[in-house]
């Protein structure tokens, strides 16, 4: 008869399924971009990760019959006033923010048992933890307790990223409903009746206001650092023209320079000064004595590459340091 | 595990959970509501006509969020029990104690309601509804409600933004009709933080909505840039939800967060899958056309020029069957020859960059 006891190590029992996280199972070309090669020849070994989608799909008979309604020709009152359906959808929503905030509670208690496991392997004996929260194959294989380590901390800490900034959505967006004045108008849309590029116009000025301007520092060299609400941070060549001139803003310059000269994006290939550009995601406190930070502040009315006084201000109300406007004044 | 997935299962246990979905799981034998649940949603459509406009629709769909959880009887339609009950408190008390008798058990709890095809607003009462329709403030040549942001007079296409704390009377009404063609939608009434983008198009010398998606703004994952999409059944087969997944990603290229890659809300219906998948694969087969030179190419390369989710462009080219492998343990490769025989099969020309919108026409 066989003894039912065995070794934990041998337990198939306890598969990885309760685990929080799984490095082994990445997918290659998602999360590392690695390269898929081009191939002229057909083959049917079709290649199978997501498995292909091949659900039946529900059969709906579209049942539509046309009818020809007959309106009354004078009505006075509506019968379906707004008010008619205020006391029940009052009544569901508070329902539905109820089930929402019971899934915020348990979103927010998961997030507290992911900053108490961040905190766990950041101590001492962070190895035991580690096999409870990740997959690990050989837990003697110290390279292996490291490199997953440090993947799971990535992976926490990108979760608490993501809470963090949608908490700050949040933030913002309780605001802005808080402020709002309902105000219901009858009158037509008076953007039918303007131009298109005329709204277009209307449009970018809103962005604008709602997200603050595309913002442009002149890094010297020929090279302009810009920052736009909606993209990533570009270094773009052929901007040198925002600091040279002392009368006009840098906005008006760039809306005047010849289309015809195509602006270089430049990705790797920055020559100086390079250590600024890796700067970008440094900390302050890993600044040391012998980088060289250079934002060419060669005059007084020159502050970070562009004129201070020309530097665009948000609409809710980003400015300069005071101390460094009343310098100026 | 991330914490969306989580959210996603937590969704569907609060489904379950919820004390409306047991109230009319412990009421009807006949209609039971799924299992796993979302709140509203039924397994059988529970209204037999919706009238909208012109047209006489028979859902395809169940949708309990009509009706007020508490009344079993399911005589009335939410509104009117929950106005009724305001005027005589003690209706509540009296319904109560004849709620045993009066269990609707039947799987059709409305014959028809009426929905006014310019706000929404419902009824069960077809005079009612008719009346409203010549009142109704939204009944105009061309929409004024919510903010332009698409308009090609060309083909007689608008789309209007409507935020949900804005205007949440007519979004509520735009979800509860929805639902009636949507099978797994759970939000109805709290719309504050969506916005909505519906699409009216030309119809008896007016501007009707004819379809929508919603936009969740406080969405966790910042990358979604779609919550749901409907194409109302008489307007199908226009390529109306084609239109609108690319207004999607154009309206994405102007919302913080994603610019580089977004995508819609996980899991798609069925439905929703078709529809993506078909997009997708077109856009991508441009890009692939151009890029048929190289000796290889990243997944990454083609969201950088698709705007889609890496997730999104490798179940795509899974999809169209032009990844191959040799064996498992060897490298994926894209046959060219694979991708010319999915284009021929499909009809479609990769050269020629796919396009449903008017780019000029667009105003966000």
């Amino acid at each position: 008869m066989v003894s039912p006891r065995k070794l934990r190590s041998k337990d198939t029992t306890n598969n990885n399924s309760t685990l929080l996280y799984d490095f082994d199972n990445i997918n290659e070309y998602i999360s590392n971009d690695k390269p898929i090669g081009i191939t002229k020849k057909a083959s049917d070994n079709h290649y199978s990760w997501f498995g292909i989608m091949n659900k039946p799909l529900p059969t709906k008979q579209i049942d539509i019959i046309e009818i020809d309604q007959i309106l009354p020709r004078r009505v006075q009152i509506d019968p379906l006033p707004s008010s008619k359906y205020e006391i029940f959808h009052r009544k569901m929503r508070k329902d539905e923010k109820q089930m929402i905030n019971e899934e915020k509670d348990r979103n927010f208690y998961e997030l507290d048992i992911l900053t108490s496991e961040l905190q766990t392997l950041n101590q001492y004996n962070w190895e035991k933890r580690l096999c409870q929260i990740t997959k690990v194959n050989d837990p003697r294989d110290t390279s292996e307790l490291e490199l997953k380590k440090q993947l799971t901390i990535n992976e926490i800490e990108k979760i608490l990223r993501k809470s963090e900034n949608w908490r700050k959505r949040n933030d913002l967006f309780n605001n802005k409903f808080k402020n709002y004045v309902r105000k219901e108008t009858d009158e037509s849309d008076e953007d039918y009746d303007l131009p298109l590029e005329e709204v277009k116009l209307k449009r970018k000025n809103e962005r604008r206001l709602k997200y603050g301007p595309k913002v442009k520092l002149n890094l010297g060299n020929d090279l302009c650092l810009i920052i736009d609400p909606f993209g990533i941070p570009k270094i773009v060549k052929g901007h040198a023209a925002i600091t040279k001139s002392k009368t006009q803003s840098p906005r008006k310059i760039v809306r005047e320079m010849p289309k015809s000269k195509p602006k270089e994006v430049i990705k790797k290939e920055v020559h100086v000064p390079i250590e600024s550009f890796k700067q970008k995601s440094i900390k302050l406190e890993n600044v040391t004595k012998d980088m060289k930070i250079d934002f060419k502040n060669s005059g007084d009315e020159v502050l970070f590459g562009t004129l201070s006084n020309n530097l665009p201000t948000f609409a809710n109300g980003f400015q300069l340091p005071l101390n460094v406007r009343r310098a100026k004044k | 595990m991330s914490l969306i997935e989580t959210q996603t299962n937590n969704e569907e246990q609060n489904g379950n959970s919820n004390s409306n979905g047991k109230a009319l799981v412990s009421s009807t034998k006949e209609l039971k509501i799924k299992e796993p649940s979302f709140y509203g949603v039924l397994n059988k459509p529970n209204i037999e006509f919706v009238y909208f406009g012109n047209y006489k629709i028979s859902p395809w769909y169940g949708n309990a969020a009509y009706f007020y959880p508490q009344d079993l009887s399911h005589n009335l339609l939410g509104y009117e029990y929950a106005n009724k009950v305001a005027l005589d408190p003690l209706a509540r008390k009296r319904n109560k104690e004849t709620d045993n008798q009066e269990i609707n058990t039947n799987v059709i709890w409305l014959e028809n309601l009426f929905v006014c095809p310019f706000c929404f607003k419902y009824t069960a009462n077809q005079h009612e509804g008719n009346q409203h329709q010549v009142l109704c403030k939204c009944n105009k040549y061309r929409p004024n409600i919510g903010k332009l942001v698409y308009y090609d007079s060309t083909s007689n296409y608008i789309i209007r933004e409507i935020r949900g704390f804005q205007h949440p009377l007519y979004c509520q009404n735009l979800c509860l009709f929805g639902k009636l063609f949507l099978d797994d939608k759970s939000i109805y009434y709290n719309i504050d933080h969506f916005n909505f983008y519906v699409i009216y198009g030309m119809e008896s010398d007016k501007y009707i909505p004819m379809g929508f998606f919603s936009k969740e703004m406080l969405s966790y994952d910042v990358e979604n840039n779609l919550a749901c999409i409907c194409i109302f059944p008489p307007f199908q087969r226009k390529k109306l939800g084609t239109l609108l997944i690319e207004f999607s990603y154009e309206l994405a290229k102007f919302t913080p967060g994603q610019y580089r890659s977004s995508g819609p809300e996980f899991p798609l219906s069925p439905f929703g899958q078709i529809s993506y998948l078909s997009y997708w694969s077109k856009k991508i087969a441009n890009v692939i056309y151009k890029m048929k030179n190289k000796k290889s190419i990243t997944v990454a390369e083609v969201m950088k020029y698709t705007g889609f989710r890496k997730e999104d462009v490798l179940l795509t080219l899974e999809n169209m069957k032009i990844l191959v492998q040799e064996d498992l343990d060897s490298s994926v490769l894209l046959s060219i020859k694979n991708f010319e025989n999915w284009c021929q099969l499909n009809n479609l020309d990769p050269s020629i960059e796919v396009k449903y919108l008017n780019e000029e026409c667009i105003l966000i």
